[in-house]
């Protein structure tokens, strides 16, 4: 765990520039709904001391068309942002597992793009199995066993995904689906290997809600897209560091 | 789905039933004797294999009109279920409520089968003749010999009741039995002796007298059983539960029975209050039991003592949320507290409504129909809405000792009662007018429950806040004592506001003119319930004008042209241009703010489509409509505050829907990767 964190520390500039990128995109979405709503609002203005719940009900029944606007960009945010990330990762990962010269990275990114591609194709796949069959068993279970049963599995398979990718990046199987799937079985068959990963994969899950809450709870507050960003960057830094823990527990080669 | 984790507590011990179904006459006063007018003594057997209820019932009649009366009309609810061409199909087929009907059970009726006329206890008595009209849910009996005022008449009806599959309040599903308006019931008589026998239609609900009822059910053993009043016998023989219920002054009796239900009692000021809950919904018991209590608390602060020993309130089990929320005397039918997904939750997810909120409305029919007993078909605001408001006063009065009376919380953002009351007028509150009978309401539009629920709470809220609460307050209160276990009419209530408040009231501090805005109480009530429009009011435009000046050449004294000096061009006045859009005009607020940090109010009177205000040598920041909020029947509010062009607002909505849709999308992104 440490020894990955000291590996993360060497490569600040990726922590800084995916949290920057995300900053950007989200601050893109903003941008598009205050120009949305200062149109549709035509300098009339919510009166000083507005509840909040109510003014936007109020402006979403008058104008529909703000909401739709609001959750096709979010929407489109959302999808650049998946489809970036699958982009960079294998560049990631191959800076994570060697330290070799940048034109030998990218070579390796290059190379395994396709498979990278392929294995996070199978793995929504798989994990939608997953998921349904977690919340199936879950259902069954008191609700205080039921939701953590199903944190756990969501985590175990976002573990997963990382360790067939890195797998990719090592040479594994690059189009076949047994890759993503043995990935998943080995990050249940070994909890002490994985366990770490998995655990700050958990914890990177409640990132989105607190974003989200703390967006809601400062609505119209002086705070309001600092502390949001402030725990996102928390985010990008977990989630990193999962990664590095990954490259560094799983060995090339080891997939069979 | 899952749900959040709660424990299901224990039922608390069975306890023994109310001796009288009415609470001591020194708790709840005196009942005048003329609101006596139908006794009865009924037998009810329940098949419940094939959901029928065969009943006989013993009906005294008292004829309390001014001329002899040879054919008593009776409303025959539960045939509004009887066929696709009857007047509440017909108007609920184009609603889309029978939606969930189940087609092998779709249909209801009430057959009878017999009547007899007695004219003592023990004779044999005399058949009378009856015919349904051609709107199945009335019929007419021929008395034969005329019942004189103030006499009585005893009929013995012999009928069969069929309950449909449940889909619109009365019915079965599965074992479970609803028994609404299952029995033939006389019309109302009014004073002039003309008779209410208005059809059953899909918006409307009942209209009927008062009077005394013992009630005898023979049920299955193993099914439990709710009713309107109090439990005075009961035993098991064989297979079959017979129980023996008796209610007084009241206009209904409605029961359910079914197995596997869970007795929740209580208790509040000697007043039992009986749930029956099936086994999945016993966690809510307690959310509903303090509901019931909120509303208690509340209603005879302001509109005097409850005067029954019972409540019972009935959980309909999974299948038969369609009887839910629904009201009889003494009795009624609630719904589910919803479950919430834990993301909901996690995201600071809090309600006071879910549930709680229908219990809360449904006791207060017992109120607004149970006790003032208006008619539902002629005049449904007189209940739905008049009781509507008592619900926002219930949540205003149980959460009095908060700043911010929340009903839903969102990571500490509140939605309180009275932002859903504007909020709910936007769903069609201005196509159809409060005050008409609900056959009047188009189905196909749908906006009867913005009107007739969310409206006339507006225009109440509306009224209380520009009359004073107290003087609101008290003026309804003095309603409800004059017609408790009466049956008031739209004009009545008019009548009462009008004397409690006063014909009008002063709405505007004195000008320096020592004019005064004032409002016509009687015009305002008149406009607002029988406008089908709406109350918006909206700031055009706030700027800067040339002021009035004196420059130029003024004829002197002598007969000379003076030169008062040159034309000032630079503009002086601040102007704001107030316009109304909708329909309906109150007196509004207007609230300006100056440069220098001060503030300035005016009242408008509304009464013109526009007006212009200005203020010489001043310079406006900004400009507001109804700043205190007093205006709830304005459902519009987005366009009542207005910046000068050249201030930087303290807080803008774009900039709070952009900070939303920044934080959403965010999360989204820390939630695809890394
Ligand atoms: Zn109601």
């Amino acid at each position: 765990m440490i020894a990955a964190l000291r590996r993360l520390a060497a490569i600040p500039g990726w922590l800084v520039g995916i949290w920057l990128a995300q900053v950007a995109l989200a601050a893109g979405v903003g941008a598009i709904v205050r120009t949305t709503v200062a149109a549709a609002m035509d300098g009339d203005h919510i009166e000083p001391g507005a509840r909040w719940l109510y003014a936007l009900a109020d402006l979403g029944l008058d104008h529909p068309a703000i909401a739709a606007a609001a959750a096709a960009s979010i929407g489109v945010a959302a999808v650049a942002g998946l489809l970036a990330w699958t982009l960079v990762v294998g560049l990631l990962l191959a800076r994570l597992r060697a330290d070799t010269s940048t034109a030998a990275v990218l070579h390796t990114w290059w190379k395994t793009l396709p498979g990278i591609g392929a294995q996070s194709a199978w793995h929504v796949l798989m994990r939608g199995v997953m998921l349904l069959a977690a919340l199936s068993t879950a259902s069954a279970l008191p609700p205080a066993a039921g939701w953590p049963l199903v944190w756990l599995v969501w985590s175990v398979a976002i573990v997963g995904l990382d360790v067939a990718r890195t797998r990719v990046v090592d040479g594994a199987r690059p189009l076949h689906p047994r890759t993503a799937a043995v990935a998943i079985i080995d990050v249940v068959r070994h909890p002490a290997r994985f366990g770490p990963a998995v655990a700050l994969a958990a914890a990177g899950t409640i990132v989105p809600l607190l974003v989200v809450w703390l967006g809601l709870s400062q609505l119209g507050g002086a705070m309001a897209p600092l502390a949001a960003r402030a725990v996102a960057l928390v985010g990008v830094g977990l989630g990193l560091w999962r990664l590095a823990v990954v490259v560094a527990r799983t060995e090339p080669g080891d997939d069979d | 789905m899952l749900g959040a984790c709660r424990p299901t507590p224990e039922p608390p011990p069975p306890a023994e039933p109310p001796a009288s179904p009415l609470r001591d006459v020194s708790v709840r006063g005196s009942i005048p004797d003329e609101a006596r007018v139908t006794d009865w003594v009924i037998s009810a057997t329940l098949d419940a294999e094939a959901h029928r209820v065969d009943a006989t019932a013993r009906l005294r009649w008292t004829n309390r009109g001014p001329e002899p009366v040879a054919v008593l009309p009776m409303h025959l609810y539960l045939n509004g279920f009887r066929a696709a061409d009857t007047a509440w199909m017909r108007e609920g087929l184009h609603a889309g409520r029978t939606s969930g009907i189940d087609v092998d059970h779709a249909w209801g009726w009430v057959d009878v089968t017999d009547i007899v006329r007695h004219a003592a206890p023990d004779d044999e008595g005399t058949e009378v003749s009856w015919a349904e009209r051609d709107e199945p849910s009335l019929m007419d009996i021929e008395l034969g010999e005329a019942v004189a005022p103030g006499q009585t008449v005893d009929l013995e009806l012999t009928f069969s009741t069929q309950l449909p599959a449940v889909f619109a309040r009365t019915g079965f599903a599965g074992p479970f039995h609803l028994v609404g308006q299952w029995l033939p019931k006389p019309c109302v008589q009014y004073d002039d002796g003309t008779f209410a026998d208005d059809p059953f239609t899909f918006h409307s609900e009942f209209f009927s007298d008062f009077g005394h009822w013992k009630v005898t059910l023979d049920v299955p053993a193993k099914f439990v059983v709710g009713a309107t009043g109090t439990r005075i016998d009961g035993s098991i023989t064989g297979d079959r539960r017979v129980e023996t219920y008796e209610a007084d002054m009241v206009h209904h009796f409605a029961w359910a029975a079914g197995p596997d239900l869970v007795v929740w009692d209580g208790e509040h000021e000697g007043i039992r209050i009986r749930q029956l809950l099936p086994p999945d919904a016993v966690a809510d018991a307690p959310l509903h039991h303090d509901a019931v209590v909120a509303a208690l608390d509340s209603m005879q602060a302001r509109f005097g003592p409850y005067p029954w020993s019972t409540i019972t309130v009935i959980h309909p089990p999974p299948g038969a949320s369609a009887a839910g929320g629904m009201e009889y005397p003494t009795l009624f039918t609630t719904n589910r507290r919803r479950q919430l997904p834990p993301l909901l939750e996690a995201l600071g997810f809090r309600d006071r409504f879910s549930g709680a909120f229908v219990t809360i409305h449904e006791f207060g029919h017992q109120y607004f129909q149970g006790m003032l007993a208006s008619n539902e078909f002629a005049q449904p605001w007189l209940d739905e809405g008049m009781n509507s408001l008592s619900n926002a006063l219930v949540y205003l009065d149980r959460y009095a000792d908060e700043t911010d009376p929340w009903v839903v919380q969102l990571a500490g953002q509140s939605f309180s009662i009275l932002d859903g009351v504007r909020v709910q007028q936007r769903f069609a509150g201005d196509l159809e007018a409060v005050d008409q009978s609900a056959a009047g309401f188009d189905p196909t539009v749908g906006g009867y429950g913005a009107t007739v629920y969310r409206k006339t709470t507006a225009i109440m809220l509306t009224l209380r806040a520009l009359a004073g609460a107290e003087a609101f307050d008290a003026a309804l209160k003095a309603y409800a004592h004059k017609w408790r276990f009466r049956h008031p009419t739209g004009d009545d209530l008019v009548d009462a506001l009008v004397e409690g408040i006063g014909e009008t009231i002063e709405v505007s501090e004195p000008a320096p003119d020592g004019s005064v805005v004032r409002l016509s109480v009687r015009d305002y009530l008149r406009t607002t319930l029988s406008q089908a429009d709406e109350l918006d009011y909206a700031v055009r435009e706030i700027g800067r004008q040339t002021g009035a000046s004196t420059a130029g050449h003024h004829r002197a004294q002598d007969g000379s042209l003076r030169d008062d000096g040159p034309p000032s061009l630079d503009p002086t006045e601040a102007f704001a241009v107030i316009v109304r859009h909708g329909g309906l005009s109150v007196p509004v607020e207007i609230e300006a703010t100056f440069d220098d940090g001060t503030s300035e109010r005016v009242t408008w009177d509304g009464v013109d489509r526009h007006v212009t205000l200005t203020w010489p040598d001043r310079t406006l920041r900004r400009v507001t409509i109804d700043p205190d909020g007093r205006l709830f029947l304005e459902m519009r509010r987005t366009n009542n505050t207005r910046w000068a062009a050249d201030v930087e607002p303290d807080e803008t909505v774009e900039e709070v829907a952009a900070d939303l849709a920044q934080a959403v999308a965010l999360g989204l992104l820390a939630g695809v990767g890394p």
